[in-house]
């Protein structure tokens, strides 16, 4: 999203003459002052709290009181910490469960649906409809669907003859439950990028193909894919970006457990700052956290950016 | 149009094709909205037991008692203040930031000024911020400022978004800039140009970026969670969440009032549905 200005410099206008350059310079001024509600609402919320979580991530305390600052005390100490290191694991294992799953689906189903000659609109919008729902909620159905005894997917297993998972309680099935749900509740979301970005492949590639005597499978894998690379890297960062900040099945579902077993880093973070008052460390989790995202988009920016135009 | 994809030629073929994809599709389309049918169902169930056994999407003595009971006797109405607190809230926040997200995009699709380009960028990568570093100082900030537990903790942060930004630069840039230009020439001030021309033909923009907000803000979860305290501040799906621990246990209460949270959306997704993924495919860039 980022690369498309970066090296699409807008011509540097510096005019030379006096007088139209402090006129630019006043209007300048003035689109600034225009800017400045919304700019002070993004950066405040933001670029701001995250310069003071950097600074409270060198400090010890809790949320009210005396902060005492002890340099990078707070990072070796998360470096060793056996929870702040299970729950990096399990947000990395969250997301690479997800991920592929969720992206796969959702191009195999944008796919179909492009094979449709009408009703292509009602589809697309039957599988966001679970993004429109609160999570809460959502979440609540959820755990309806997986709980134990009466769950509706336990009956289904059980139809087949499988024996009943105790998904939430189980710390083996968990994080398989938790993930099922953000594959259910988040394909929707990648369909529809994927589907505008299939209408856009024009049809003369394909008419191509075909004159070359290609078919099926082959045309998806050597024309669709490569035009979609930009969409599927768009959907790519995104995925990154929301499945590491998991939080809100977790809180809701498990408040992490059984015993930790399925605690994001982001839910440790709220539980340390908000339940434990522990603001330096969960200050410090978070910023990790950000460095690890961050490194992340970086390297898929990379990957991707020879075709990402956005 | 891609019927042919795996070679089929005959009339016959391409029917059984079609059929066979329709058929995945809603087989799908059932898988991701049977849950939510369950949430109907439970929401109909007069009951003392958690959920029934075996599931039904039918429940035998459906009833609205439930329904009743959240909204007319669960602590003096405050389900009702829950509902307003919401609605007044997402108004405001969707209001405020249709103006703001307009002008902001309008600046930044149409004006030249210094520091453009690396304002832009600087603007988007707050979207790779995570929450988890933000949360806990704004959270002492609005403290600081003496608006926690107000409906302007609430409001405050949602009248802006890098998204919204986005989303409306790229719609205003496709509008032809020698509009302005003759506006101008016409002798119209900047505020004009904006307020009776930008505006008005924005508004398939401004549909797509309204309904979005109206969903996020609604369905809105951990800052209103961490701003608000009293009960009767509230918004609905925060509201939902503390009543399974803090007050009863009955699932039918806790659906009905799931449901009442979620119909205004429906209703308003439904209505909108062509705007919203226009929305989601601007915001994508493409």
């Amino acid at each position: 999203m980022i690369s498309k200005y970066a090296h699409k410099a807008s011509p540097r206008v510096m005019p030379r003459n006096p007088t139209n350059r402090r006129r630019r310079l006043r209007e300048t001024a003035f689109w600034y002052l225009l800017l400045s509600p919304s700019l002070l609402i993004v950066f405040g919320f933001s670029i701001v709290p995250m310069l003071w979580s950097v600074y409270y991530s060198l400090t010890k305390g809790g949320i009210l009181g005396e902060k005492t600052f002890v340099g990078l005390q707070n990072y070796f100490i998360a470096a060793n910490h056996p929870i702040f290191l299970l729950t990096m694991k399990n947000t990395a294992l969250y997301a690479v469960l997800t991920i592929p799953v969720v992206l796969f689906v959702a191009l195999v189903v944008a796919l179909i649906i492009q094979q449709l000659p009408t009703m292509q609109g009602l589809f697309r919008s039957t599988v966001y409809f679970p993004l429109i729902i609160p999570v809460v909620i959502a979440a609540n159905i959820w755990a309806y669907i997986v709980s134990r005894d009466v769950g509706p997917l336990n009956v289904l297993l059980g139809s087949f003859g499988l024996p009943r998972i105790d998904w939430l309680g189980d710390p083996a099935w968990a994080i398989p439950a938790i993930v099922l749900m953000e594959i259910w509740r988040g394909f929707g979301f990648y369909v529809i990028i994927l589907f505008a970005a299939l209408q856009s492949i024009p049809r003369e590639q394909y008419e191509a193909a075909r004159i070359d005597g290609a078919r099926g499978l082959r045309i998806i894998w050597s024309i669709t894919l490569p035009l979609l690379r930009p969409a599927l890297g768009f959907c790519f960062i995104m995925a990154t970006i929301f499945n590491f900040q998991l939080f809100d099945p977790v809180y809701v579902l498990t408040q992490g457990g059984p015993a930790w077993a399925t605690s994001t880093v982001s839910w440790y973070v709220y539980q340390q700052a908000f339940e434990a008052d522990n603001l330096g460390f969960a200050s410090t989790m978070g910023v990790v956290l950000m460095l690890v995202i961050l490194i992340l988009s970086v390297i898929q920016l990379r990957f991707f950016r020879s075709d990402v135009e956005y | 149009m891609l019927a042919n994809l795996g070679g089929i030629k005959s009339k016959r073929g391409i029917f059984i094709w079609r059929a066979f994809c329709y058929l995945i599709l809603i087989l799908i389309s059932l898988a991701t909205v049977v849950p939510f049918l369950f949430m109907f169902s439970t929401s109909l169930t007069e009951s003392f037991t958690m959920m029934s056994y075996p599931p039904t999407l039918f429940p035998d003595n459906p009833s609205l008692a439930n329904y009743w009971e959240i909204v007319f006797n669960f602590q003096n109405g405050l389900f009702l203040r829950w509902f307003f607190n919401t609605i007044f809230t997402t108004v405001c926040i969707t209001a405020g930031s249709l103006v703001l997200n307009t002008l902001a995009g309008y600046i930044f699709a149409k004006k030249e000024f210094y520091g453009k380009r690396m304002l832009f960028i600087l603007l988007l990568s707050t979207m790779m911020v995570p929450g988890a570093v933000t949360l806990i100082p704004a959270f002492l900030m609005i403290n600081k400022l003496r608006l926690f537990d107000t409906y302007w903790a609430v409001i405050l942060p949602g009248l802006a978004s890098p998204f919204g930004i986005f989303m409306m630069r790229q719609f205003i840039s496709s509008l032809p800039t020698e509009l302005i230009e003759v506006s101008k020439l016409d002798g119209a001030s900047e505020f004009r140009i904006f307020w009776s021309i930008i505006m008005p033909l924005s508004l398939p923009g401004m549909a797509a970026l309204g309904i979005f907000t109206v969903i996020n803000s609604w369905n809105s979860f951990l800052w209103p969670l961490v701003v608000l305290r009293s009960s009767t501040m509230r918004t609905l799906v925060v509201g939902l969440s503390t009543l399974k621990s803090e007050y009863i246990t009955d699932y039918g209460l806790i659906m009905a009032g799931a449901v009442l949270t979620v119909v205004p959306l429906i209703i308003l997704y439904t209505l909108f549905q062509p705007y919203f993924v226009e929305g989601l495919r601007m915001g994508s860039g493409k």
